[in-house]
């Protein structure tokens, strides 16, 4: 309601502004607010356990762990939001 | 940027990415709501989990020489029972809440640390997973929720003198579980304290903060000062049991006593933990409920302050049998009576709350006066047990086994049941069906007294905690088929919540944002909320910005309260 309340009181679009701008300048507003998906919580919780379950079972597989773990760290820190 | 309107335009077709498929969007997302629903989702089947292996122990002990379970198993079962319920069950259903509901109720677009929030959720999950698969190898952690050394001790040998060991996995299996879930705790908690501390809405300040919120921050505070304990009673016990070291081996110079001080500092906080944010849910349900602000808020408050404080001074009186001093004993005794303040400052709040208010007797409010009633029972027998002498009776009875059961079920539990039914409509623009959450009230409260008063005797009779069975003619066995059938009646309950869950999700009345009239933020915005949450950024002015919102003649903060 409170979107269609601010759509009704926005004033007129300047004509020399394209419309495709103005939706591009919109949709960057809403993007930039959206909270950015990212795979690297989800590879850095498996990562580590695997490194647990190597604990218990095939110590081989906490070297891969630890690795992966690495890995999913390096890439996280390098991500960019 | 903090105040920008947010306006939204036509969006412009392209090719899905995975984090736009259905799958992706939750396994990729970052954003508060998503991870709380899927804490809370996550909880709710391990509450069903713990709640089975509860059934499973009340069937066992329903008559004298039961032959259910066999001790071995037995012995998981009851250990799995209390580390899923704490870790698994109360612990992430209250992150969950926290997660959806804090942010929403400051004003703030999501948490300070999005990605650290993921993560919390994925650690938990895969703690939970990795935890109760021992179950697959039939290794299942089986020394208690405690695992007290040093029973919990040796692979292999038993030292100088026979001692019974853990020769499996199974202490394992524990430790480097509750290390990993320890990990997803301290990102949650992190993320609660900067966020409650650097994104709070323009014009909230600490005096205007909802309660829960308010209880949250503290709760993470104790998190972060409580877990390091376990952790380091964790992996010296793994050190113990594969790299030969002796830290709680007497007959090694060791000290079994050890793992006990390093464990209750961390278990006596983890209570307060299990407990705190339900004050907090409480707070915001009775007002609302009552059509009054709440009473007391700033003691309300800063008793939860104090009660966080308290809460690292009392862990020795899990110990008081152990033979500790009489001059620590006293300590601890003491430090144990006065933690009860803050509490009962609390209680008489939110009576006072009550008094004189138009009660709205719906089934949130229900819970939660159900609670109120529940955990002041269980207070009250926990104030009993700080009594050194009456707690060297029983102590590791049945008693205690009690007082536990009614302060995180008639507590926890009541709490987060109103906090669902309080907040689902929220989450999902559905309101659950009204008459079966009453049905399912009465059906927990007969339940949780059916099954937990006659546990009160059976301490007092004798009855110890963690054994399988117990032979006929004690005058036990009245009070454990009672206890049992209370159980039977809690499940019953469960199992109407859920179809209630299902029947309301699918095809529930809308709710609309603000079903109940409410006064805080969260409100203040669709139901569900978009993924900006607010179009623009509240300013507040009170300790009831949307109340004032609604009612701006009599805003709060025009009448001169705050």
């Amino acid at each position: 309601m409170m979107l269609e309340e601010q759509a009704q009181q926005r004033p007129e679009p300047s004509p020399e502004q394209p419309a495709s701008s103005r939706k591009a300048r919109r949709l960057a507003q809403v993007e930039a607010l959206k909270p950015h998906p990212s795979p690297w919580p989800f590879a850095l919780a498996a990562s580590l356990m695997v490194l647990l379950i190597g604990f218990i079972t095939y110590p081989v597989l906490c070297g891969i762990g630890v690795l992966l773990t690495i890995i999913c760290i390096i890439g996280w820190s390098l991500e960019r939001q | 940027m903090a105040t920008r309107t947010v306006v939204e335009g036509v969006s412009v077709e392209r090719r899905k990415r995975f984090s736009e498929t259905y799958l992706g969007q939750w396994v990729m997302t970052t954003d508060h709501k998503k991870i709380g629903i899927m804490y809370i989702v996550t909880a709710f089947f391990f509450f069903l989990v713990g709640g089975t292996e509860a059934l499973l122990i009340r069937t066992q002990l329903a008559e004298p020489n039961g032959k259910v379970l066999s001790p071995e198993i037995y012995n998981q079962v009851f250990t799995m029972h209390g580390t899923t319920m704490i870790f698994l069950f109360v612990m992430p259903m209250l992150t969950g809440f926290g997660n959806y509901i804090a942010p929403l109720m400051i004003g703030a677009r999501d948490m300070a640390f999005p990605r650290l929030n993921a993560f919390g959720y994925w650690v938990l999950l895969f703690g939970g997973i990795f935890l109760t698969s021992s179950f697959l190898f039939n290794a299942a952690p089986n020394a208690g929720w405690f695992n007290y050394a040093p029973l919990s001790e040796l692979t292999s040998g038993c030292g100088a003198t026979a001692v019974t060991c853990t020769s499996g996995p199974n202490t394992d299996f524990w430790a480097l579980g509750v290390l990993l879930l320890g990990v997803a705790s301290i990102a949650g908690s992190v993320n609660f304290v900067v966020t409650i501390l650097r994104m709070r809405a323009p014009g909230m300040t600490l005096n205007r903060m909802p309660l829960f919120v308010w209880m949250t921050m503290v709760t993470s505070f104790l998190l972060l000062f409580a877990l390091p304990s376990l952790s380091a009673a964790s992996i010296l016990l793994l050190l113990d049991r594969h790299l030969g070291t002796h830290f709680y081996q007497a007959a090694y110079g060791g000290d079994p006593l050890l793992w006990q001080h390093l464990f209750w500092s961390f278990g006596h906080p983890e209570v307060y933990i299990l407990i705190l944010p339900v004050f907090g849910m409480v707070s915001e349900i009775i007002p609302v409920f009552s059509r009054k602000p709440l009473f007391g808020y700033t003691f309300v408050a800063w008793s939860g302050v104090a009660i966080g404080f308290l809460s690292f001074t009392v862990w020795a009186h899990h110990m008081f049998a152990v033979g500790l001093p009489p001059i620590a004993q006293a300590f601890f005794a003491t430090s144990t009576t006065l933690i009860a303040i803050p509490t009962a400052v609390k209680v008489f709040n939110w009576c006072a709350t009550m008094w004189g208010g138009k009660l709205i007797l719906k089934v949130p409010m229900l819970f939660a006066i159900g609670f109120v009633a529940m955990f002041l029972i269980g207070g009250l027998n926990g104030v009993a047990l700080a009594v050194v002498p009456f707690d060297y009776q029983v102590t590791d009875s049945y008693f205690v086994v009690a007082h536990l059961h009614y302060v995180l079920f008639g507590g926890s539990v009541f709490g987060i049941f109103a906090g669902i039914y309080y907040w689902f409509p929220k989450m999902t623009g559905k309101i659950l069906n009204e008459r079966l959450g009453q049905l399912q009230f009465w059906l927990f409260l007969v339940g949780v007294n059916l099954t937990f008063f006659p546990m009160h005797l059976l301490g007092l009779m004798g009855m110890p905690r963690r054994i399988y069975t117990y032979p006929s003619g004690l005058g036990w066995s009245l009070d454990n088929l009672l206890a049992t059938i209370g159980a039977f009646v809690i499940a019953t309950g469960v199992l109407v919540f859920l179809f209630n869950f299902i029947l309301s999700l699918r095809s529930g009345q809308p709710s609309g944002n603000d079903p109940w009239d409410a006064f805080t933020l969260e409100w203040d915005t669709t139901s569900p909320p978009p993924v900006y949450n607010f179009p623009s950024l509240p300013v507040v002015r009170s300790r009831r910005p949307f109340y004032d919102k609604k009612n701006p003649e009599i805003a709060d903060w025009k009448m001169g309260t705050h």
